[in-house]
């Protein structure tokens, strides 16, 4: 019996191996076919484009939905080419990058937000080298991204990368409780001393009648170790070209110790913690959880965030505070005026993620060729919006959208379908005043306020400085350095007023010892080599 | 105070710090699911603990209205089982070999195997192996590299190293081959250690997700830890994007922890009285 049994048992076990194995190979042929296609003329090639895959729930399938299918329809259709996509986990996409360009497995066209990636690529030698192409197939694209922007994409003179073009360059924004100062009688701060003050009013009225009152809610995020534009009031305005490109090296959202102005944004900041106007648990709220749930429930005065922060619908913190708190209301605002009376805000630079060929590529020239047919206003506008009439109507000149992509098939994983439209960071409409207007429409419920954010957050805008060549030790540094900036920052907001000072210059002794004076100096070495003439 | 009441005031004492810990292990999981029945707003507000807020069922049905989430599902189901079965038949065998003594060298063929415990290849060789095996974005490339777990393995073979050879050798007298031996003899008197191996090797496939990341990227071939991985890391809104994203909220990606968790979960029960025992079984016989 037993024998028996057993032998059975093992019957079956063979049984499901040799049945999956069926399965697996089923899926591999229908895969195949779908990449093979029909026609089988010796000119007709397929093209891999890496695609973001993002995961989100009831996405359709990213290598056979509307979308792909519209760009083999077309595309496709007229270059005799399939287009096959290959999906790549945005979370984890340098690293499956790395992997694929190491073994030669990558895609015709991948992509990436990371110069310095871009760089080792380019300096390894595992890049194709763009030129000759884009002269010949890039007639279009050169015109769209134009000077200004493929130079993002040129090492050592020669063109290794095309950037995409980013359409929304500003960064933070300041909100404010637009109901307290209306209950306090109170206008909107515009200098850092009216805004201090401010802070101190709604600690002592507390306006809200919350318990545990924060007139300024502050995470200190690892990640995002910074004083937004806090030190743009205190930065003197008449800095020279080369102080701003050697010292100010390190996006808002990070710090720039050596910055004139930036230690005084740091007293600023120490003082406000002194006197318990800030969160008291800034340097542990490492992921800002507790920072959004503090304003979500009403009990933050004043804080700043991402341009749209409080708009975007993840985590929502405008829609959980009106409901939490009826009657509640956020607004933009600017007080972080310098000596000359402006508010200058650095910004993203004007190019988007770095699109590369890899040097083992075939198809060169088809990817080229590719990039230049989405440069075509009409392909771009299709891609992220869909079809007029159906997926959207045209209000105004703007494109409106009808819900259709939301959900099935035509489900885009991302606003205006950037996973696709690789060439565009955000909606391109050919005209800034339309994308303005487009933007808000993508933040259903606040248009009207997110095109005042727009406007207020894009004041004085400036991009970082353009360096031709990236920062080889900031690559090597960057990370360790983020780290020891975020604990500077947290031993500096919570150190005795009297004692910050020379805390700070021996804090910044250590930084520049571990790896801050090598980034500094390449950063001189690197402009003086760009500027000589 | 009498020995009967000293007992129990131990007994009690026990009681609740077996109750305490109990709940220490449960509350994550009753966060996440009270989170997936909560309103997005409640959540992100900090006001769900351990039961739901503005109940609703909307993420579940997002979460199993998904095609790709079934699909994933039922995928994984079947890797997990063929790769539990197909892995415990090749440590068995194994096992079972290297645990006689009269099988010569052994000590050598054992020292290679441990050897792959300290080092392995790397990432990068792993892949270009799999690439080459032609293997990649298939289903084998999560079954065949990790098909025998050495510690498993030595598990097993310190459990058949236990058992009374006098068994085995009365087998012999009556007239048993080898293959006899194990399948008639040895196996029906190890299903603990085999019911603890199989889980081992089932939940590490339910779980594991690094494989599949590297060596697929068909999305017909994503196991569910796949999916969750992208699911929930996705809802960091990535510097590079500077719009509103649309990201899943938190109770969709609680619920779809739920969706990933709960299957591996069923599964313990059943195979509880051999986990325990099996582990110790192996363990301390000497």
């Amino acid at each position: 019996m037993k024998v028996k049994k057993l032998r059975s048992f093992f019957a079956s076990l063979t049984a499901l191996a040799l049945a999956t194995a069926l399965v697996g190979c089923q899926s591999n042929e229908s895969s195949g076919k779908q990449s093979g296609t029909t026609e089988d003329t010796t000119e007709h090639r397929t093209l891999t484009v890496e695609v973001f895959d993002r995961g989100k729930p009831g996405q359709p399938d990213l290598n056979n939905n509307y979308w792909t299918k519209y760009i083999n329809e077309t595309f496709g259709k007229k270059y005799n080419a399939t287009v096959k996509f290959v999906p790549v986990p945005r979370t984890q996409e340098v690293d499956k990058l790395n992997v694929l360009m190491a073994a030669g497995e990558a895609p015709d066209i991948v992509f990436t937000y990371n110069q310095g990636v871009v760089y080792n690529y380019a300096q390894q030698g595992g890049l194709a080298e763009l030129d000759s192409a884009l002269k010949e197939h890039g007639s279009t694209l050169t015109n769209y991204l134009g000077e200004d922007l493929l130079k993002y994409g040129k090492f050592n003179g020669k063109q290794y990368a095309i950037p995409g073009k980013r359409t929304v360059l500003l960064g933070m924004n300041t909100f404010i409780r637009k109901d307290w100062l209306d209950k306090l009688g109170l206008p909107v701060p515009t200098t850092p001393e009216e805004f201090y003050n401010t802070m101190v009013a709604f600690k002592e009225k507390n306006p809200g009648n919350v318990s545990g009152v924060i007139p300024y809610g502050y995470a200190l995020q690892p990640a995002y170790p910074g004083l937004g534009y806090i030190p743009e009031a205190f930065k003197p305005s008449d800095l020279s070209e080369k102080e701003f490109a050697t010292l100010q090296t390190s996006p808002g959202y990070q710090d720039n110790w050596n910055l004139p102005g930036f230690k005084q944004a740091v007293q600023y900041m120490n003082k406000m913690y002194n006197e318990g106007l800030i969160s008291q648990g800034f340097a542990t709220d490492k992921d800002a959880k507790q920072l959004d749930a503090d304003v979500s429930n009403g009990k933050v005065g004043a804080f700043t965030t991402n341009w749209d922060g409080p708009y975007r619908t993840a985590p929502g913190t405008l829609t959980n505070l009106k409901k939490n708190v009826p009657g509640a209301e956020l607004v933009p605002i600017d007080p972080w005026v310098n000596d000359a009376g402006n508010h200058p805000k650095a910004g993203y630079a004007p190019n988007g993620m770095y699109i590369l060929i890899p040097k083992a590529s075939k198809n060169v020239d088809l990817a080229i060729q590719y990039l230049n047919w989405m440069a075509d206003p009409e392909v771009t506008l299709f891609l992220q919006n869909g079809k007029e009439g159906e997926d959207y109507n045209m209000v105004n000149g703007v494109p409106v959208q009808t819900g259709t992509t939301n959900s099935g098939e035509k489900m885009m994983t991302v606003a205006n379908n950037l996973d696709y439209d690789i060439l565009s960071n955000g909606i391109e409409l050919g005209d800034p005043e339309k994308n303005v207007a487009a933007v808000s429409a993508g933040y259903p419920g606040f248009e009207k306020e997110v095109e005042n954010a727009l406007k207020v957050g894009s004041v004085d805008y400036y991009p970082p400085y353009y360096y031709s060549t990236p920062n080889s030790a900031d690559a090597k540094y960057n990370a360790s350095l983020k780290n020891l900036s975020a604990q500077m920052l947290a031993k500096l907001i919570a150190a005795n007023p009297s004692e910050v000072d020379s805390l700070y210059k021996t804090l910044v002794d250590q930084y520049m010892a571990q790896g801050g004076q090598a980034v500094y100096d390449e950063y001189v070495k690197n402009y003086n080599a760009q500027n000589k003439k | 105070m009498s020995q009967k009441l000293r007992n129990r005031v131990f007994d009690y004492t026990a009681a609740f710090i077996v109750l305490i810990a109990v709940f220490v292990c449960l509350v994550p999981f009753l966060y996440v699911l009270s989170a997936s029945l909560s309103s997005n707003r409640a959540i992100i507000s900090q006001l769900v603990t351990i039961y739901p807020i503005d109940f609703n069922i909307e993420a579940y049905k997002v979460v199993f209205t998904d095609a790709g989430m079934l699909y994933s599902l039922f995928y994984t189901v079947i890797l997990v089982l063929v790769y539990a079965l197909l892995a415990l038949t090749v440590t068995v065998l194994a096992a079972y070999a290297l645990s006689r003594k009269r099988l010569k060298g052994r000590k050598v063929i054992l020292l290679v195997m441990v050897f792959t415990m300290y080092f392995s290849g790397g990432l990068i060789p792993d892949y270009m192996l799999v690439k080459d095996l032609n293997l990649l974005n298939t289903p084998y490339a999560l079954v065949l590299p990790g098909m025998m777990s050495v510690f498993n393995m030595i598990i097993l073979k310190s459990f058949f190293e236990n058992l009374p050879e006098s068994l085995e050798e009365a087998a012999y007298l009556d007239g048993c081959n080898d293959l006899q031996v194990l399948l008639q003899i040895m196996l029906p008197l190890s299903k603990p250690a085999l019911a603890t191996i199989a889980l081992l090797y089932a939940v590490f496939r339910w779980n594991y997700f690094q494989d599949a990341l590297f060596y697929i990227t068909d999305e017909n071939l994503y196991t569910i830890q796949l999916k969750l991985y992208n699911v929930i890391n996705i809802s960091q809104q990535m510097a590079g994007e500077n719009v509103n994203l649309n990201l899943p909220s938190e109770g969709l990606k609680a619920a779809s922890i739920m969706f990933g968790t709960v299957p591996i979960l069923l599964v313990y029960p059943w195979l509880q009285k051999y986990f325990v025992s099996g582990i110790t079984l192996g363990a301390t016989k000497g």
